[in-house]
């Protein structure tokens, strides 16, 4: 349940600090979860990972589907040939393994104390 | 304790990683992956629906006396609907800010030698090139100037515009470039467009051949090199038409020789290429179906995305003007109002001249004049090299220039340059403000006299019915051949003799011919009393000619039949340089291939056309002959700097000399080929290379040949074109080469009541790789279609 919950609250907290922070606020934010949530260090590595991939994938999706399939199939080229499906893809994958590194740091840092 | 160790190593890895996607990693291209790739700040925001629809907004800012109606239309060109002059140029600063942002700043960060403060130190190089020429030093002249009139204001506006959209900007809609690069915009100013004027400058005006002419004077001779690198040439077509009389009293001018220079060791730096040129003509109501005239204008530029260029309408209560502009510079270039149209072809003449300059101290700050020393001034440029310390460097100004070729250690050797663009007197900007509100041949008169460099043919024409073209820029004046080659700068007798008086310059009103033109070539018969010649060692060969004779047989003309013109693919050089060829082959003696390439060149009609076999054999065989024929030049230049003879010497001598000592191989020394022997040769070699070529699958028809390049600004492969299949060749009207082409094509037709005019350039309004509109123009380009140009009515 903690972990559902977890990676709604990432997402919510992820989308809203985004529209202020620079593109590390995932880190942050997951950072601070992952504290709160206090999980051990695998599940909380998890936890960061699902949310900020879900994040990052969902968001390059929408935009996707919003107009951006264009720059997403140019950026593609300019990556060496990737599709769009695959650059939300790695979009989401590069995100979520921040995410879940910030998170388990987090929860790491909670267990200092 | 575990636990602290747990903690630090998983910082360690999650900091690293922040740090390492928040980067670009060092020596590579890759971009900051974290920044680019987050769907919130990066490329994923670049997206842009295409919008085939019209759409109207407006513009509302402090700056702004009212608001400002812009209606886009399906293409995504804005019509301006503003109150005052300052208020539509202020929105034409916004909305070229809005689509080609990245544009405007490499385009003016190149021009000043700042690319490195962005690229690293791979540009370096390049930078000091950039600010060793002065083109900095020639912007601030140019500024100056502007400063001094009213219209200044203008370019204020138009500043004011800009910066008015980079302020709203945030992060998230930075231009996608910026992003890969990792740097952020930064504030427009006055002296940016004064920089990317003398970009075009620089494009247009900046090549020369002295350095080559004069080591081929001091290699071969003076007759020799007269006979090979000729300025003038038997049927010239030249812009004016040869029965102009030039009927002015022209400045006295000194019949001295300057004393010649010895061998320059020098290596020649890059040169705008020298196939840049452009069409533009006008044909009076007596020779079109409607009784009104027809402006006709294709500037053949290097072809980028985005495009140079980018299309507007601006209507103010005292003009409405349609037409294209430069992104960075205010005002419409080329284009036409409700009464006016007017284009513009670069002229040509060589502007630049080289002065060797005689050091008499170690730090180089004093060098001889007549005797006596003279000061240089010494100006510190700074380079802001992204990751390294900042480089300093010094240039020089002599009074003839900066000295751009140094020569480390040695007191007499070093190069300065003397360019018109670098202090030209004229207002160029309200050349152009001035054109897009003339009205009648008085004021294209009026306007055109601001107009100073890069020198442009300006043609016009208006609804009254009159059509004219003149030979427009600061053109200096100088003795016979004086500056063809490197000058003394000890000598004040090198200097030029001021410039052509402007209402000495060649200009044709209204001839009887029925039409003005012009394609590059030799601005007028050889009575012109001033002496001039080409930048480029020789002026267009084969478009002005090929153009003339056609426009002096079309009657009855439509627009239909100017865009057929502007599509012409007639070659005259391979009309006059096959049969000559054909004539020296044995048909006995060929084999197969051979025989079927004699041929297919037997039957061809010398048009570049898609399907047509002939060009890539012509072409081919001609480029063969060329190599073989100037061996000795080719010897030679591997050592020093020579010029190469012009194709139209070569086709001469093919024709009327084809004993010429110059056919005769260098490597055969029992023998003296001629051009029968030279033509066979080349033929059998072409055959050979083409038939490896269809081997490998590729089907004998131009367009699979001709390879045409429409890169990204930035060379990003991803963002550029490569992949169009067209017609046409750089010897034709339709003058497409590698990476270069007609960069708009108009046809103004005038009418009684408003023009109906006609348009396209390769390429799309958004300078964004996201958007829609980014390259939709690129098909209907490359199959020779139009679009209609729409002078919308005040609502």
């Amino acid at each position: 349940m903690k972990f559902i919950l977890g990676i709604i609250g990432m997402i919510g907290a992820g989308f809203l600090a985004a529209q202020i922070l620079p593109w590390w606020s995932a880190v942050l934010i997951s950072f601070v979860a992952g504290a709160i949530l206090n999980m051990n260090g695998w599940k909380s590595f998890l936890c960061g990972l699902v949310a900020i991939f879900l994040l990052w994938g969902l968001s390059a999706g929408w935009s996707f589907h919003h107009g951006s399939y264009i720059i997403a199939h140019r950026m593609g080229n300019l990556l060496g040939g990737v599709g769009g499906v695959a650059l939300m893809f790695i979009t989401g994958l590069i995100g979520g393994l921040l995410g879940g590194l910030g998170s388990m740091t987090g929860g790491y840092f909670r267990k200092i104390f | 304790m575990k636990i602290i160790l747990k903690f630090g190593l998983s910082a360690i890895i999650c900091l690293f990683f922040t740090i390492l996607l928040d980067n670009p990693i060092p020596g590579t291209p890759i971009p900051p992956l974290g920044k680019v790739l987050n769907p919130f700040t990066g490329f994923w925001q670049n997206g842009e629906q295409k919008q085939g629809k019209q759409e109207t907004v407006y513009l509302e800012h402090s700056e702004l006396t009212k608001k400002v109606k812009i209606i886009f239309d399906q293409r995504r060109v804005p019509h301006i609907f503003a109150e005052t002059t300052e208020d539509a140029l202020f929105a034409q600063g916004y909305l070229l800010a809005e689509h080609r942002l990245w544009q405007m700043d490499i385009s003016t960060r190149s021009s000043s030698g700042r690319l490195s403060e962005i690229m690293g130190t791979k540009t370096l190089k390049r930078d000091q090139l950039q600010r060793r020429r002065g083109m900095v030093f020639a912007a601030e002249n140019a500024l100056d100037n502007w400063k001094k009139s009213p219209e200044f204001t203008l370019v204020e506006a138009y500043t004011n515009g800009v910066n008015a959209f980079i302020d709203q900007l945030q992060p998230a809609d930075y231009p996608i470039e910026f992003k890969l690069l990792n740097y952020k915009p930064e504030p427009w100013t006055p002296l940016k467009t004064a920089l990317f004027n003398k970009a075009m400058a620089e494009m247009l005006s900046r090549a020369n051949e002295d350095i080559e002419m004069t080591n081929v004077k001091n290699l071969l001779g003076d007759s020799i090199t007269a006979d090979l690198y000729p300025q003038f040439y038997p049927n010239e077509s030249p812009i004016i038409p040869n029965d102009v009389v030039f009927d002015f009293t022209p400045v006295d001018l000194p019949k001295t020789t300057p004393p010649a220079i010895g061998l320059i060791e020098h290596k020649v730096y890059s040169k705008p290429p020298p196939q840049l040129g452009s069409n533009n003509w006008a044909v009076s109501g007596s020779k079109t179906a409607s009784g009104y005239p027809i402006l006709c204008n294709d500037p053949h530029l290097g072809l980028t995305l985005p495009s140079i260029w980018f299309e507007l309408q601006i209507n103010t209560p005292t003009s409405n003007v349609y037409g294209v502009c430069l992104p960075g510079v205010p005002g419409i270039v080329i284009g036409f109002n409700e009464t006016s149209a007017w284009g513009v072809t670069n002229v040509g003449h060589d502007v630049v001249d080289w002065y060797k300059i005689n050091w008499t101290d170690a730090k180089k700050e004093k060098y001889l004049v007549d005797g006596k020393e003279e000061s240089a001034a010494l100006k510190v440029e700074a380079y802001k090299v992204k990751g390294q310390e900042t480089v300093y460097d010094t240039v020089r100004y002599t009074r003839w220039g900066p000295v751009v070729h140094q020569y480390l250690g040695k007191l007499n050797k070093d190069l300065a340059m003397r360019w018109v663009a670098h202090n030209s007197a004229g207002n160029e900007l309200k050349t152009f403000l001035g054109l897009n509100s003339s009205k009648d041949y008085t004021d294209y008169k009026t306007s055109i006299t601001n107009f100073a460099s890069p020198a442009q043919n300006i043609v016009y024409a208006n609804k009254k019915g009159d059509i004219g073209i003149t030979v427009q820029g600061q053109l200096p004046i100088r003795t016979l051949d004086q500056g063809t080659t490197v000058q003394s700068g000890e000598s004040t007798a090198s200097d030029w003799r001021g410039f052509i008086p402007m209402e000495q310059l060649p200009h044709v009103k209204n001839p009887q011919r029925g039409f003005v033109s012009s394609a590059n070539q030799r601005s007028t018969s050889a009575n012109y009393p001033y002496p001039y010649w080409s930048m480029h060692g020789g002026f267009e060969a084969y478009r002005g000619r090929t153009l003339n004779q056609q426009l002096d047989t079309m009657e009855q003309i439509t627009v239909a039949d100017m865009q057929d013109l502007q599509n012409d693919v007639y070659g005259l050089k391979a009309a006059e340089a096959l049969p000559a060829l054909l004539a020296f082959l044995d048909k006995t003696a060929l084999n197969e291939p051979e025989r079927k390439y004699f041929e297919l060149l037997t039957k061809w009609d010398y048009k570049y056309e898609r399907e047509a076999s002939g060009p890539i054999l012509f072409n081919t065989w001609f480029t063969q002959f060329y190599k073989k024929t100037w061996d000795e030049i080719y010897a030679l230049k591997k050592n020093i700097e020579v010029p190469f003879p012009r194709n139209r010497r070569t086709i001469g001598l093919l024709n009327e000399e084809p004993d010429h000592d110059f056919f005769d191989l260098e490597e055969t020394t029992d023998r003296k080929e001629t051009a029968k022997e030279i033509a066979r040769l080349s033929f059998t070699a072409m055959a050979k290379k083409i038939a490896d070529w269809e081997a490998e699958g590729n089907a004998l028809e131009w367009s699979n040949y001709k390879k045409l390049s429409i890169n990204h600004i930035g060379f990003i492969p991803a963002f550029s074109r490569t992949d169009l299949k067209v017609e046409g060749d750089p010897k034709t009207l339709n003058a497409i080469g590698e990476t270069w082409g007609p960069s708009w094509r108009m046809i103004v037709a005038f009418g009684p009541g408003k023009p109906k005019a006609y348009g396209i350039y390769p390429g799309g309004q958004s300078g964004n790789p996201g958007s829609g509109n980014y390259d939709n123009m690129l098909e209907d380009w490359a199959n020779g279609k139009y679009y209609e140009l729409e002078l919308m009515d005040r609502q």
